[in-house]
């Protein structure tokens, strides 16, 4: 029995086990006179956040003090406030921050506890639109604020993203206010995060650093949902830590190397004097975009580093396109900035709305931002600045079922059946970054990127053992550059167990070291990366009538370490194995 | 006896109850349940999806930034405390433009070598060599940082790199800590100062 078919019949036994302990259950609350105690407790750490009462967030460890709570209930007042944090804005000029226009901003949609002496959470409740919270205490009760670094909504679409720090375990942040008696006269509690910054340095603690990266990220869900999304979102840390710095090493020590999304997390740069990135609200959202297309569309995006000016792999220039298009939209903002440096004054700046590049073509971010930002900012058939149309486009079946990897292609493919009326716009905009799409997988484009082998951008591979040559190179750089990898697009006609084969053809490139990737709806099926020289073989299992996509590199080119200039070519071909 | 009645009929009633929708539980057995597919992926083509995902393929999605890197992100690595001398190399596609790059280091450890700021004028795939001369007064892990700026076709990108400068011995990295978050239900909190103010209502 595999293992999927062993998960599969789990769960009877474990049903039968929680219906004998419902029985138990029962059978004891009627012996007890059918459930005398009000108590309504749940566990203390429990996810569970509502507006709620004393008694409905008490928890079963503290039933004494629940019941103080309870009796002194005729007595209680309201204690609240509002909850900010420090907002330090960049220069005017988009290069560095600057401290003197420092703002106060509300803390909106965060968890607040309040605690009593003993830490043990006594109410729950979420700071509005406006940072206010309040809750109904007996008076007379030592107790404390605590505000959670974490976005929690619990109607649909829920939410619920956290600011930890990756270098301490992955602990929550926390803001807490002071142990102090509730009475009418303590009943008022405002409390603030302050930047830590005192002038030249942050010498003090940076308490608003969690709060401001979760302010851009509600702001971003709620554009979201105001988009039209009902999708639940999935739980995501957001890791960020004053030793969060650009070396590549342990991440626990917090050497994550840059600010990147790694398909589970967020990890975010801490490092004052060098690279800090929780005011940098684009890069905040350029990675929250990637956790977008990733959990609520689909995004094929390799990784690695990336440049406006790079001649990219289709799959890359598409996600990172769009997430700095995506975070301009989200901020209806098309300047990018990235403070960095000593004391956060230097950095850099993108127009994502600029047109003009000097690369410009379906491997481009900077032309993937361009076209998307600018068809958001479009008034021609639609309205100006209205996310949910490229976001009808993006989460639609089409887009992220789509057999051929994502790309500008694939985006353009269901745009024609979303928004059939914006066709012609939206082509206008494609032509003006040398971008020409009639279908998914690119046919008809002329745009090499100044290397012929880098056209067709799919290339069709029978399945009549008949060769296909593709070359893979680093002109362009190692790894997520363009035409490192090259796609064949594989069409079964009758299931069968096929047989890959891949063997250097034409001139001697050296020890080449090809890989074969199988795809099948962007999810990667098979796969070899054996280290025999020039060549690989890859026997599938049964593959089932429908389009596949073949990926091809050499493994040298993919390596960022290598410094040789490598174009190795191959011939590629496919059959019924027998 | 009365009470006696009351509880025994209170205990059939729940019999019942209980009876009957474990009976019509049992009929919505989840085994019955179907798992509606999103894809058309054929069972043997899920099998592999499943299991060969693993490959040599791993790069985090990293935010924009100018196109250099460390040639070889290996740390620096010194046997005791002292100063000496590294050549550095940094690596860029970009085949034209300048690169200018600010070393800088932090608490611990000195850039002994006088100059902090070098310029390169880039050519396509081109290796940049920064030499340092750097001295730590103890042993520890250190870092020092390339604040890279290209220009290039009228624009600026910028990225910061750090490279690690490890004297004596490395620490050895146990998983004691994610350890011991996984098996406490209990969530770990790291508690920061709020400036409050408390007035009455």
């Amino acid at each position: 029995m595999g293992l999927k078919n062993r998960i599969k019949a789990a769960p009877p036994v474990s049903i039968w086990q929680w219906r004998a302990l419902l029985v138990c259950g029962c059978l004891m609350l009627l012996a007890c006179g059918g459930g005398g105690s009000k108590s309504n407790l749940t566990s203390p750490s429990s996810a569970a956040v509502s507006n709620s009462s004393l008694a409905s967030s008490s928890n079963a460890t503290s039933s004494a003090s629940s019941s103080s709570q309870m009796s002194s209930a005729a007595s209680s007042i309201t204690l609240g406030g509002r909850v900010t944090y420090d907002f330090v804005p960049h220069n005017n000029d988009h290069i560095g921050l600057n401290y003197s226009a420092t703002t106060v901003k509300a803390v909106r949609g965060v968890v607040v506890e309040l605690l009593d002496n003993k830490n043990l959470v006594l109410a729950t409740t979420i700071t509005d639109n406006v940072g206010d919270y309040s809750f109904s205490v007996g008076s007379n009760k030592l107790v404390k604020v605590r505000v959670k670094a974490q976005l929690s909504r619990t109607q649909t679409p829920t939410w619920n993203f956290k600011v930890t720090d990756n270098t301490n375990s992955n602990s929550l942040y926390v803001m807490d206010g002071s142990l102090v008696v509730a009475s009418d006269a303590t009943g008022v509690r405002n409390l603030h995060a302050a930047s830590g910054w005192t002038g030249t340095s942050y010498s003090s603690t940076r308490v608003a650093a969690p709060f401001a990266i979760l302010d851009s990220v509600l702001l971003g869900a709620e554009k979201i949902v105001a988009a039209g999304n009902s999708r639940n979102f999935p739980p995501l840390e957001l890791r960020w830590s004053v030793n969060n710095k650009a070396a590549d090493g342990e991440p626990t020590f917090g050497e994550i190397g840059t600010s990147f999304y790694d398909g589970s997390a967020i990890y975010i740069l801490g490092d004052q004097n060098s690279d800090t990135d929780e005011y940098d609200r684009h890069v905040i959202l350029h990675e929250w975009g990637h956790y977008i297309e990733s959990e609520l569309s689909r995004s094929d995006n390799i990784g690695g580093d990336h440049a406006y000016d790079d001649k990219l792999d289709l799959r890359v220039a598409m996600s990172e396109g769009f997430s700095n298009a995506f975070s301009a939209m989200m901020l209806d903002d098309p300047e990018y900035r990235d403070a960095s440096g000593t004391q956060q004054a230097d950095g850099f700046s993108n127009d994502v709305s600029q047109k003009n590049h000097l690369v410009r073509g379906w491997y481009s971010e900077s032309s993937i931002q361009s076209i998307l930002y600018n068809f958001y900012l479009s008034e021609n058939g639609k309205v100006a600045k209205n996310f949910s149309d490229i976001f009808n486009v993006f989460s639609s079946q089409i887009y992220s079922e789509n057999a051929a990897m994502i790309s500008i292609y694939t985006f353009t493919d269901a745009l024609r059946s979303v928004l059939p009326g914006q066709v012609v716009n939206f082509d206008s905009l494609l032509l003006e970054q040398n971008i020409v799409s009639t279908n998914a997988f690119g046919e008809g484009e002329s745009n090499s990127g100044g290397y012929s082998g880098s056209l067709p951008v799919y290339k069709i591979l029978a399945t009549n053992n008949s060769p296909v040559t593709v070359c893979s190179t680093n002109r362009f750089g190692a790894y997520n550059k363009l035409s490192v990898s090259q796609f064949l697009r594989l069409e079964i006609s009758s299931p069968a167990i096929y047989r890959i084969t891949v063997s250097e053809a034409g001139s001697n490139s050296g020890d080449s070291d090809p890989d074969i990737y199988l795809n099948r709806n962007g999810n990667l099926i098979d796969f070899a990366e054996g280290t025999v020289i020039d060549q690989e073989d890859l026997t599938t299992d049964t593959l089932s009538v429908g389009t596949y996509v073949l990926e091809i590199l050499d493994a040298r080119t993919a390596d960022i370490n290598s410094s040789d200039d490598i174009t190795a070519c191959f011939d590629v071909r496919a059959s019924v194995s027998n | 006896m009365n009470n006696m009645s009351v509880s025994y009929l209170q205990f059939l009633v729940a019999i019942v109850i209980i009876a009957s929708i474990l009976i019509y539980g049992y009929g919505k057995h989840p085994s019955s349940e179907s798992i509606p597919s999103t894809t058309a992926i054929s069972s043997s083509d899920e099998a592999s999806s499943s299991s060969k995902k693993e490959t040599k393929k791993s790069h985090p999605i990293a935010k924009p930034g100018a196109a250099v890197n460390l040639k070889s992100t290996e740390p620096l690595h010194a046997a005791a405390p002292g100063a000496y001398e590294y050549q550095v190399q940094l690596v860029s596609p970009n085949s034209s433009g300048k690169m200018i790059v600010n070393v800088s280091a932090n608490d611990g450890v000195d850039i002994v070598s006088a100059e902090r700021q070098f310029e390169f004028e880039l050519q396509g795939n081109g290796e940049y060599t920064v030499p340092l001369k750097l001295y730590a007064s103890s042993s520890g892990r250190f870092y020092i940082q390339f604040n890279v700026a290209i220009v290039a076709d009228e624009k600026t990108t910028k990225r910061v790199i750090t490279t690690i400068f490890q004297v004596g011995e490395p620490l050895v990295k146990t998983q004691k800590t994610a350890a011991k978050r996984a098996s406490s239900d209990v969530e770990s909190v790291i508690s920061l100062p709020a400036q409050e103010t408390i007035s009455p209502r």
